[in-house]
């Protein structure tokens, strides 16, 4: 802020500090000529008095670039400018009024020699009139800017007014000749009156002083002592002017006008000071309320700011509670935080209170039967306590009592997030306007740690999606690579999650008499459960296949060391075939799997040899009810294990593909002797037609044989 | 698709869970909620009428693992009443009716339990 004012203030401080110079500079100049026009008259032994035409142009060519620069002055919103403005004017007036206070006093002792032609008067006039004219501008325009503060109300053209009819009071003045001459005395009267009134016009611009209510509690009393210094220097002013003998002696023989401007300015800065002298002692008692109301505006500036830099909620809870406590002037704050069921009283950094007084406090009765707490959530508004029943101390100041206390919900909609407590050491600590503030703050904060919890839950998704993409391309890893070569048959073999990762798999695994069996499952459950299973199995298999000699042994040995294992709710199913390459023949098994399509010279079939889920049944059960199908096939035949994920595909309308639909697609393809990929194909484009292109729900699993 | 619902009721000497809609990982909780809750009563006895299910996963299917054990220690039993052919075919895929009683009609089922009740 601080910086923000002087940066705006200084743009056009290099012309404001010229153009003063330039009018003093001017004026200065006139002095010196008129002081030489004066010499030279006195050389030349002709009247002083005689120079007419001189006393109308000099004041008006002197204070012409003065009006000039009045004219642009800025009005001024920063009261602390004015704050500024008057404080200059206070030390220019007082050091003006010193200046001219003591020729007067020297020259009230010759006073029998200020005749209106003498020498004395003569110098004295030029010496006051240069002093005079020196420090006008440092009276004059601070008065105006004093005057056209935004805050005061004043519109632009009264001071303005003021200080015009102030010039022309000066200028007319010249015109008259005091000394000598009847018509010259009749103007005295009018002159008089006129300058009356610009006074009573300062008198009305000096009240408009509504800049100092916000000016902070110390400035308010320095103020009081400028006031002191202006009304002394401007008494002083008027004394050395308006002296009988000295000063206004050597004025008013040499320069009336000026007198005349003086004393109108010397009044009009009495009034000024005067009523800012009042004005501030009556603004005093009403600093600490004012002071407060600016911290509580900064406080939710403050709070407005933290609101979009605070990323971790409790840091913000924390903050915003030191933020509560300054702002209502609090000597303890606390938040109690709810997400979901749990609740969580947060006491802040530094906490001046304990845990356990937090909750004495949180069950102070507002009503029959009610306590704060459950107040709040009720009701959902502030809730005061006046006078807090029991001692309650503070930790750390064990004399401290805490006397009454306030609760704020912090709610979004009809959420309630939590509650903001405050409390203070003395009773009745909350009047309405501090209720009005616990409120404002109280959305503020909720509204902050929603936009954090938002925030958080985003961070954590993102990482939960970056880890499950780390596992899908793990699980991939885990599908063989390589499908074996055989002068015998082709293989084909995929598997597609339906969401990142999944419970399916298919794997080629080489049994004790080296021979190759082919393997599908499909674990229960979807995505990151179905997939830990998954990983699973695949080791088990893995490690039992070579110890085995038949699909049938594998599977047993895999149901004996996995039931039971596991929970209960969970199971797998697979099918498994034996490949006998010479004799052209499967030995398949299958533990509650689909069954497999086979199509043998073009004839389609599903093989559904019995078998339970594995971990489903007892070892004994699960072995007995293990049958082994064994198929002899012809060049050209197709063998396809799939998993339910295909014949599952649904249409939009949420029919089922079904099996007949796709041993159809099969054996049409089989027809045109595709080769394994491009059977893959053709049961996709089916699948696809029939779903149009809507992405499968569950895990598919293909993996297709074609016999040489 | 159809919603998921539940609902128990009494029918001597067992109860029937009936089932209607789809039975997947988001609504098999549901089930297991209704299991435990009769369990919790002493309730060993129990038909689930499949009349109305229109789809069951293998989620759903877990479910049933889950209790049967306990129920039939406790001299119970869960049995299985009026699939339709394509719930059936889930079921029998997985080797289910080798572990469990399934009947074309609630009312067999209710009378297989009588008359174990009066062995």
């Amino acid at each position: 802020m601080q910086n923000d004012s002087e940066q705006i203030e200084r743009a056009p401080r290099r012309w404001t500090r010229f153009s003063r110079l330039l009018t003093q500079a001017v004026l200065a100049g006139l002095w010196l000529v008129l002081l030489l026009y004066d010499l030279f008259a006195q050389v030349w032994d002709r009247p002083p008095g005689d120079q007419g035409w001189f006393r109308l142009l000099a004041p008006i060519v002197a204070l012409l670039p003065a009006i000039i620069r009045l004219l642009a002055i800025e009005q001024v919103e920063n009261e602390q400018v004015v704050y500024k403005t008057f404080r200059n004017l206070a030390l220019a007036v007082l050091a003006t009024g010193s200046v001219l206070i003591v020729p007067t006093f020297v020259l009230t002792g010759y006073s029998d020699q200020l005749v209106p032609d003498g020498i004395l008067t003569f110098f004295a006039g030029r010496l006051v009139c240069l002093i005079m004219l020196m420090a006008l501008p440092w009276l004059v325009e601070p008065l105006v800017q004093i005057f056209r503060h935004r805050a005061t109300g004043a519109g632009s053209r009264l001071p303005r007014i003021f200080v015009a009819a102030m010039y022309v009071v000066a200028v007319i003045a010249q015109l008259v000749p005091l000394q000598g001459g009847e018509g010259g005395l009749a103007m005295e009267e009018p002159l008089f009156a006129m300058g009356s009134l610009v006074a009573l016009l300062g008198l009305i611009l000096a009240t408009r002083a509504g800049w100092i209510i916000n000016l902070r509690r110390e400035q308010k009393w320095k103020l009081v002592g400028y006031a002191m210094l202006a009304t002394a220097g401007s008494s002083m002013l008027l004394a050395a002017i308006e002296h009988t003998g000295g000063t206004s002696a050597a004025l008013l023989s040499f320069a009336p006008g000026l007198l005349n401007f003086s004393s109108t300015l010397g009044l009009a800065l009495i009034f000024t000071s005067t009523v800012i002298f009042a004005s501030a002692i009556l603004a005093l008692p009403t600093a600490s309320a004012i002071d407060r109301r600016n911290t509580e505006v900064s406080s939710l500036a403050n709070f407005a700011r933290l609101l979009t830099q605070s990323l971790d909620t409790e840091h913000l809870v924390d903050t915003a509670i030191s933020i509560a406590c300054d702002a209502i002037g609090a000597r303890t704050a606390w938040i109690e935080l709810r997400e979901g069921d749990a609740i969580q009283i947060r006491l802040g950094r530094e906490p001046r209170i304990t845990l356990r007084v937090a909750r004495q406090l949180m069950t102070q009765s507002v009503g029959k039967d009610l306590v704060i707490a459950q107040a709040v959530s009720q009701r959902r508004r502030v809730e005061v306590v006046d006078r807090i029943r029991g001692i309650v101390l503070y930790k750390a100041e064990t004399s401290g009592e805490l006397k009454s206390m306030a609760a704020a919900p912090l709610q979004l909609g009809e959420d309630l997030l939590g509650t903001l407590y405050v409390a203070k050491d003395r009773v009745n600590g909350f009047d309405r306007r501090s209720v009005v503030l616990i409120n404002a703050l109280a959305d503020q904060i909720a509204l902050a740690i929603e936009q954090s919890r938002l925030i958080q839950s985003s961070f954590v998704r993102e990482r939960f999606e970056q880890e499950m993409l780390i596992a899908r391309d793990l699980q991939e890893r885990l599908l063989p690579k390589q499908m074996p070569l055989s002068p015998f048959y082709e293989l084909y073999a995929e598997s597609l999650p339906a969401s990142i990762v999944g419970g399916d798999y298919f794997d080629v695994v080489a049994f004790s008499d080296n021979t190759i069996g082919l393997l599908v499952a499909d674990v229960s459950g979807k995505g990151a459960s179905a997939a830990l299973y998954m990983g699973m199995i695949k080791g088990i298999v893995q490690a039992l296949s070579g110890q085995c000699a038949s699909p049938k042994e594998l599977l047993a040995k895999a149901n004996v060391a996995l039931h039971g294992s596991i929970d209960q709710r969970w199971f797998a199913t697979m099918s498994c075939a034996q490949i006998i390459d010479e004799h052209r023949t499967l030995r398949v098994v299958r533990a509650g799997h689909c069954p497999t399509l086979v199509v043998r010279s073009g004839v389609g079939a599903y093989s559904q040899p019995r078998g339970l889920g594995l971990a489903i049944a007892r070892p004994a059960l699960f072995d007995s009810n293990l049958e082994i199908e064994e198929m002899a096939f012809c060049p050209g035949d197709y063998a396809i294990f799939f998993s339910d994920g295909l014949p599952e595909a649904r249409s939009p309308e949420g029919e089922e593909l079904g099996y007949d639909l796709l041993m159809e697609a099969v054996t049409a393809a089989a027809h045109q002797g595709v080769n394994p990929k491009e059977m893959r194909e053709a049961i996709f484009e089916r699948i696809n037609a029939f779903t149009q292109g809507e992405p499968l729900a569950d895990d598919s699993t293909l993996m297709i044989l074609r016999w040489r | 698709m159809s919603q998921f619902t539940l609902s128990v009721r009494e029918s001597p000497p067992a109860r029937v869970i009936d089932l209607t809609g789809y039975l997947d990982a988001h609504t098999a909780p549901q089930l297991e909620e209704a299991f435990q809750s009769l369990l919790n009563e002493q309730q060993f006895n129990i038909i689930v009428n499949f009349r109305d299910l229109a789809y069951i996963s293998s989620a759903g299917l877990g479910v049933f693992m889950a209790f049967v054990e306990e129920v039939r220690s406790n001299s119970g039993d869960i049995k299985l009443a009026e699939m339709s052919p394509k719930v059936y075919n889930v079921f029998d895929l997985l080797g289910f009716p080798m572990l469990y009683e399934i009947y074309d009609d609630e009312q067999k089922a209710r009378a297989k339990f009588s008359n174990e009740g009066s062995c």
